[in-house]
């Protein structure tokens, strides 16, 4: 895991102190050799081969890779919704067997029960962990007022914008107080202006309350400004390429996204996700195609 | 003489229809639905003119609105239509009943099980469009009494749109909700109670509104069997004994009896309802 030579000018002593203090903390997901495949036809298809990770308490992890690299499955092993081929998943050393209340997750597409109020949805998980109802009640309401949606407990999620209903699936994870958080694509469908106000939110929440996330994504900005650590795997079969450590100071400065260590690693992401480009021929062909359909345009040039 | 219709705009049919347009919806609602059945007692009290004007259809002049609602005012008064109705209700409930008890699992089995689809697709489509009253003579073969013999052909009426119903509930359950309730700790059971059946309330309700519909059209002839008590045998005496008069109230009882049972349906498909279009 060394530092590549792009990132290591930015890299400062006190970034470098404290991601080293991070791989000494106690581990929070210890994933040993995982294997997983997928069965279509009767053939066969290797998603993920032989993923050796760990990511340690209260860390921020980000997983990117290019479409089809199984990162999403990855993240649904780990909650326990998908069986395991080969390897082992561990929290905090001891294996998991199938899904468990110490792995919340969120979906992008925020899967709230649209029968259930606000409240409803956030006691769900409270009330089958067998908590009592008034009890539950208590709690959700807490969690509903930390997100600022107190005035929404009582709505239904079809009366809410998409951040206000992936904060509802957020806390609704969080209720039930797991170790680590899996998020997969969690802010995929929002516009650019939310999807900030979310990430900041997300970060907010993340300070203050003892836990681990696990946050999977295509956006590489996305995962450079949340992130300690970077997980990169490659596609077909599912590998991790490289981990890269975020070289960008905590708390993140308003300014991060244009600074030059920002995008210095994004550019290096970049090359790592997407090694070659050799789409500009493609879109020349096309274009001249294009060319070739005659247009009785009324303004003939656009320059 | 002009200058006082354009001082009175409001006595134009234009200024009715917007006057109209300016009502609140129930109102709109109200006026129209008193207005079609205006129309409907209209039809039938001119079809009681004609019949009672034709010297060949006088014997049936009866019919007629007018003897029809003293007829029903002297079975409500002498509480004889009570027990008919109470009969035949029922047996819309117990054959509701199986019919619910059979249709909902079936249909959840159906619904969630594509093996189970592909085997049960053929001989339900096909079990599905054999009339109810098809099965008569073999009812009345299999079962001792004539009450179990209508409520057999009743579950065979109703079951079908509650199977098909429920199927279609579970069909167009978000997946993503299964593993958000198993991630939050749901087992099987609690995955069935808090999962499920809300989520397909809507469309089981729908399906049973459909089944209350055939199985009030098919209960009538299907008491038309050797009971000796029901709306059907009501209707089926007063005809033997030409009471047209009671007859056609026992029409008038069928059908407010009907459009109250579809309004309970309608009331619990909203009731349950949370799909937002």
């Amino acid at each position: 895991m060394a530092t590549p030579s792009s990132l290591k000018k930015w890299t400062t002593p006190e970034i470098q102190d404290r991601n080293e203090r991070i791989l000494k903390r106690p581990k929070a997901l210890n994933i040993q050799g995982l294997d997983k495949s997928f069965y279509h036809k009767g053939r066969a298809v290797k998603v993920l081969e032989d993923i050796d990770f760990t990511a340690y308490k209260r860390e921020f992890v980000c997983v990117v890779g290019p479409s089809g690299c199984g990162k999403s499955t990855l993240a649904r092993l780990i909650a326990g919704l998908e069986t395991i081929d080969g390897g082992a998943i561990l929290m905090d050393g001891a294996e998991t067997k199938g899904p468990g209340p110490d792995r919340g997750m969120v979906f992008q597409s925020y899967s709230l029960f649209p029968w259930m109020t606000v409240k409803k949805n956030v006691m769900f998980g409270l009330v089958e962990g067998g908590m009592s109802k008034n009890q539950a009640e208590i709690e959700a309401l807490q969690w509903i007022d930390l997100v600022g949606l107190d005035k929404f407990a009582e709505s239904y999620p079809h009366q809410l914008s998409g951040g206000m209903k992936q904060r509802v699936a957020i806390i609704r994870a969080l209720a039930n107080q797991p170790k680590v958080l899996l998020m997969d694509e969690p802010f995929a469908a929002l516009d650019p202006k939310n999807r900030l106000k979310m990430q900041q939110y997300l970060l907010e929440i993340w300070q203050n309350i003892d836990i681990t996330i696990f946050f999977i994504t295509h956006d590489l900005e996305e995962a450079i400004y949340l992130s300690d650590r970077i997980l990169v795997l490659e596609a077909n079969p599912g590998r991790v390429k490289e981990v890269v450590s975020v070289p960008l100071p905590r708390p993140r400065a308003d300014d991060t996204l244009l600074s030059e260590p920002f995008l210095a690693t994004k550019a290096y992401l970049e090359s790592l996700v997407h090694p070659v480009e050799e789409k500009q021929i493609d879109m020349e062909d096309k274009l001249s195609m294009v060319r070739m359909v005659p247009v009785d345009s009324e303004v003939p040039d656009i320059f | 003489m002009s200058d006082v219709t354009a001082t009175r705009p409001t006595m134009s049919i234009g200024g009715l229809w917007a006057g109209y347009q300016r009502w609140p919806g129930w109102l709109q609602n109200l006026t129209n639905a008193t207005l079609g059945m205006g129309i409907l007692l209209f039809v039938w009290w001119i079809g009681g003119l004609l019949i009672a004007s034709n010297p060949d259809t006088q014997a049936f002049a009866n019919f007629a609105p007018g003897p029809t609602f003293q007829a029903l005012w002297y079975l409500i008064e002498t509480g004889s239509i009570w027990e008919t109705i109470y009969s035949s209700l029922y047996r819309i409930m117990i054959g509701l009943f199986w019919g619910i008890v059979i249709g909902v699992p079936t249909g959840i089995l159906v619904g969630y099980f594509l093996m189970v689809r592909q085997i049960a697709n053929m001989p339900f489509q096909f079990l599905r469009m054999i009339s109810p009253l098809a099965w008569m003579p073999i009812a009345v073969l299999a079962f001792e009494t004539w009450d179990a013999a209508i409520i057999f052909l009743l579950v065979m009426a109703t079951v079908w749109p509650i199977v098909f119903g429920t199927a279609h509930g579970v069909q167009r359950i978000d997946p993503n909700w299964f593993q958000v309730a198993k991630n939050l700790g749901a087992d099987g059971y609690q995955m069935l109670r808090r999962v499920i059946l809300p989520a397909i309330a809507q469309d089981v309700f729908a399906g049973i509104r459909l089944a209350i519909g055939v199985a009030w059209v098919v209960l009538v002839p299907a008491e038309y069997l050797g009971v000796t008590s029901g709306l059907g045998y009501a209707i089926n005496d007063a005809r033997d004994t030409l009471d047209y008069d009671t007859l056609a109230a026992i029409v008038v009882v069928i059908g407010l009896i009907g459009y109250l049972l579809d309004a309970t349906a309608v009331a619990l498909i909203k009731r349950y309802s949370w799909r937002v279009e």
